[in-house]
């Protein structure tokens, strides 16, 4: 796993590349705790993500949920298909968020109002 | 050993069980090829060895498997049917993929080639082009239209599915091949960000899937998790009509499970209400005793099928033996304290401590039996190879055996089990190489084609007798004795019993085999069994008439950690004699010494008995008491005396192996912890006697 992390004003750039797994888990938690302690807009950039695994999901939605509980956003820009491919794998995509958040605001909702774009 | 070569070991473990268990379906098979749980079976232990294979970075043994398993996965479903090549083709396989699970430098590449290029052409094309057909009449895909059912399956894993080293994803996707599925993740219990472990699972999710494959197929997926996981399976549809259940399912039950009604608010609806019972007895649609005898059927049912799950949750564990080893030595060094505790409460004279002594001995000799108990196995769980023994060497010989076996039930401590295997395998190798007549052979003599070696296992006493019993030629005694001359193991004129000749097998490098042959003959072999057996604490007979058959009978002791002994004492020193050689013991005196006119023979009964004086043989000096003690034994069909000082008693006798500096002595085959913490050495009979 490679990350980089950049500040410019309120908003950090997380930026993930390489295949997220396990191994990963305590070095990503990390970062996003980093990021979360830094910014208040946060933005992980994932166009180098080849692929991510349940845990990795698991910790940005995590993260997702504490950027909300502390009044601060979190979201992905330019998702790879690897990254796109192990979400749908992993039946995380929905169609409506989950009830503790404003549901439009979740990680993993498709359809039109999605906010992710696909990294050419 | 980190974590990941654990689990491969536990993998390697498990997986050399499957395989014994699948030549054994593979041998049913070949008996009842149309057997559908024995094809369910072949095709799961197959498929457990892929998925775990993968699992656990087998990767080359889940490549192997794979066509294999897709084979099996076609005769289940009836695409294709049993034949030899198939069994042949698997049962190589299976030896191919014990193989490899030792490591790349023991697998034959060209083979493993050929059995892909075999497995892969079958798995494309089907089989029933090629190879003579067991199955009569497979039934093809044509003829059963696929029923198309949904299932909706609720996974929730343990939270440490990762470190068991499965990644749910896989088996997600290994469900979307099984047809159209649709998965949900559950994320509601995905913990705050300062209280989640990142490498724990706390996702769960729901699946609809719709698929011709049924409920089997599903569960297998999830095989090596089920246990710990919350796995629930429902049938919710089924060729696009829905079930008689869900179909009379009550409103209220659907509306709760759609979380819409909970069941509190259901019940106290509900409660309001009459129950549809009493409605049907009120308006005369049934008597009341019909609607007893329903409800009865439907609360019996409900019941068989609660406690054949509870019965199924708790029917075994799975320990590794190590673990079972160290508890059969923490229970040997209980009896050897225990018997330390018996003899101070006895010099005490304190009758609270004498209470206090039995009752833990009642206990250490209730535990040790249940431990010895849990070591146990039941002989059957080698039949399988054996059998194979039988079918591939028959094959490579051209000759026609079947193996009869009996008394799989028979149980052996695992220990003996497993150091029985070699002698096993030599004794049945000869049976069939130089027992079991050619075909044309045994028809120009009256016998049946087929030739017949039986695998027997019996209880008697504490011990075990196993019989290996050939309708063969029969020992030639004439050919023994030549060779034996030749050999120089007896004079030209040497007289023989018929015991005599027949054990001069046993000798070292004694073949009449006139030639060699790759399957046994090179005169190495039944020695080295009769070894095997002593080392066992086992003797093995021999018994045979030309041209009618031979049989072999090995007794062997039921356990080998704690055994039943005579304690014996010379001069300060204290031996322990296995109780399974003795079988009487007699009075010396020095009258009868003299009277034998200084040969060492004891008069028993009439009959005089060689004896061998232990303190002689182990140049023990001091006095010699007036009165001795002859012990007299059974070896291989002779009785012999053991002259000691004094008999003591009978012993429990927790064995200790000796060091390596005294593992050559010969006479001694351990040491045991006497009740006053002194060391008493346990005898080798037969070889003292050999010796003496």
């Amino acid at each position: 796993m490679n990350h980089s992390f950049q500040l410019s004003a309120d908003t950090g750039v997380l930026s993930l590349a390489g295949a997220l797994t396990i191994e990963h888990g305590a070095e990503l938690k990390a970062s996003l705790s980093g990021a979360l302690e830094a910014a208040d807009h946060i933005v992980c950039d994932l166009s180098g993500l080849e692929s991510a695994d349940i845990c990795t999901l698991q910790l940005f939605c995590s993260a997702h949920k504490a950027a909300a509980r502390a009044g601060k956003t979190l979201e992905f820009r330019a998702t790879c298909e690897g990254f796109d491919a192990s979400v749908m794998e992993a039946g995380f995509r929905r169609h409506v968020g989950c009830m503790s958040q404003n549901s439009a605001d979740c990680l993993w909702i498709e359809g039109p109002g999605e906010k992710t774009e696909v990294a050419p | 050993m980190n974590v990941s070569e654990l689990h491969k070991e536990a993998f390697r473990e498990e997986a050399n069980e499957l395989l014994t268990e699948l030549e054994s379906s593979l041998l049913e098979l070949e008996e009842s090829p149309e057997d559908q749980e024995i094809i369910g079976r072949t095709f799961r232990a197959m498929h457990t060895i892929k998925g775990s294979g993968a699992m656990f970075g087998f990767t080359d043994i889940a490549e192997f498997t794979h066509d294999v398993e897709t084979v099996f996965d076609k005769v289940r479903g009836g695409i294709m049917s049993v034949n030899k090549e198939l069994i042949d083709s698997t049962l190589k396989s299976c030896d191919l993929i014990r193989s490899m699970l030792e490591g790349s430098d023991s697998v034959d590449e060209v083979e493993k080639d050929r059995l892909k290029g075999i497995f892969s052409a079958m798995s494309r094309s089907g089989m029933d082009d090629g190879g003579e057909s067991i199955k009569s009449s497979a039934a093809k895909p044509e003829n059963r239209p696929a029923v198309e059912k949904t299932y909706r399956i609720r996974f929730k894993p343990p939270q440490d599915i990762y470190l068991t080293g499965t990644d749910p994803i896989l088996l997600l996707n290994e469900l979307r091949e099984l047809g159209e599925c649709s998965v949900i993740a559950h994320l509601n219990e995905i913990p705050f960000f300062e209280d989640i472990d990142p490498e724990h699972c706390y996702t769960y999710w729901d699946i609809i899937l719709t698929t011709s494959r049924d409920e089997n197929a599903i569960r297998d997926i999830f095989i090596f998790v089920e246990e710990d996981s919350e796995l629930r399976i429902d049938l919710i549809d089924e060729s696009g009509g829905l079930l008689d259940e869900p179909a009379q399912r009550k409103l209220g039950e659907i509306l709760v499970e759609r979380g819409e009604l909970t069941p509190e608010d259901m019940k106290r609806v509900l409660e309001g209400q009459k129950r549809f019972g009493e409605i049907l007895v009120e308006t005369g649609l049934a008597n009341p005793s019909q609607v007893q005898a329903a409800l009865v059927e439907q609360q019996q049912v409900r019941e068989v099928h609660q406690k054949r799950q509870n019965t199924d949750a708790a029917s075994s564990i799975r320990v590794p033996s190590e673990k079972l080893d160290i508890l059969v030595n923490l229970v040997g060094e209980l009896v050897t304290v225990q018997a330390r505790l018996s003899q101070t409460s006895a010099m005490k004279n304190d009758s609270n401590l004498t209470l206090i002594a039995e009752e833990v001995e009642r206990l250490t000799a209730e535990l040790r039996d249940n431990t010895l108990n849990i070591r146990m196995m039941p002989f059957g769980s080698t039949f399988s190879k054996f059998k194979r023994l039988v079918r591939d060497l028959s094959n490579d010989l051209g000759k026609e055996v079947e193996m009869v076996t009996d008394g799989a039930n028979t149980e052996l401590d695992k220990t003996v089990i497993e150091r029985l295997n070699d002698p096993l395998v030599h004794i049945i190798r000869n049976s069939i190489d130089h027992g079991i007549e050619d075909p044309e052979a045994r028809v120009a003599a009256g016998k049946p084609r087929q030739g017949t070696v039986r695998l027997m296992a019996e209880h008697s006493g504490d011990c075990v007798f196993i019989t290996i019993q050939d309708d063969g030629a029969g020992l030639d005694r004439d050919a023994i004795r030549t060779k034996a001359v030749e050999k120089r193991l007896i004079s030209e004129t040497a007289e023989l019993s018929e015991k005599e000749l027949f054990g001069l097998i046993f000798a070292p490098g004694f073949s009449t085999a006139k030639k060699i042959s790759g399957v046994s003959g090179r005169g190495v072999g039944m020695d080295v069994v009769k070894k095997a057996i002593e080392a066992l604490r086992g003797a093995i007979e021999i018994s045979s008439r030309k041209g009618e058959g031979t049989t072999i009978t090995i007794r062997l002791p039921l356990t080998l950690a704690i055994i039943e002994s005579l304690l014996v004492q010379i001069g300060d020193d204290r031996y322990l004699l296995p109780l399974s050689f003795v079988e009487e013991c007699v009075v010396l005196t020095g009258k009868d010494i003299e009277e034998a006119h200084g040969k060492e023979l004891a008069n028993v009964r009439g009959h005089m008995v060689p004896y061998i004086p232990l303190r002689k043989q182990f140049q023990l000096t001091g006095s010699v008491p007036g009165i001795q003690q002859v012990v007299i034994t059974q070896i291989d069909g002779d009785r012999i005396g053991l002259l000691v000082d004094n008999v003591i008693g009978e012993h429990q006798t927790v064995i200790k192996s000796l060091g390596k500096a005294y593992r050559d002595v010969h006479g001694i085959s351990g040491a045991t912890i006497l009740g006053d913490g002194t060391v008493a050495l346990i005898l080798d009979i037969p070889q003292l006697v050999k010796w003496g």
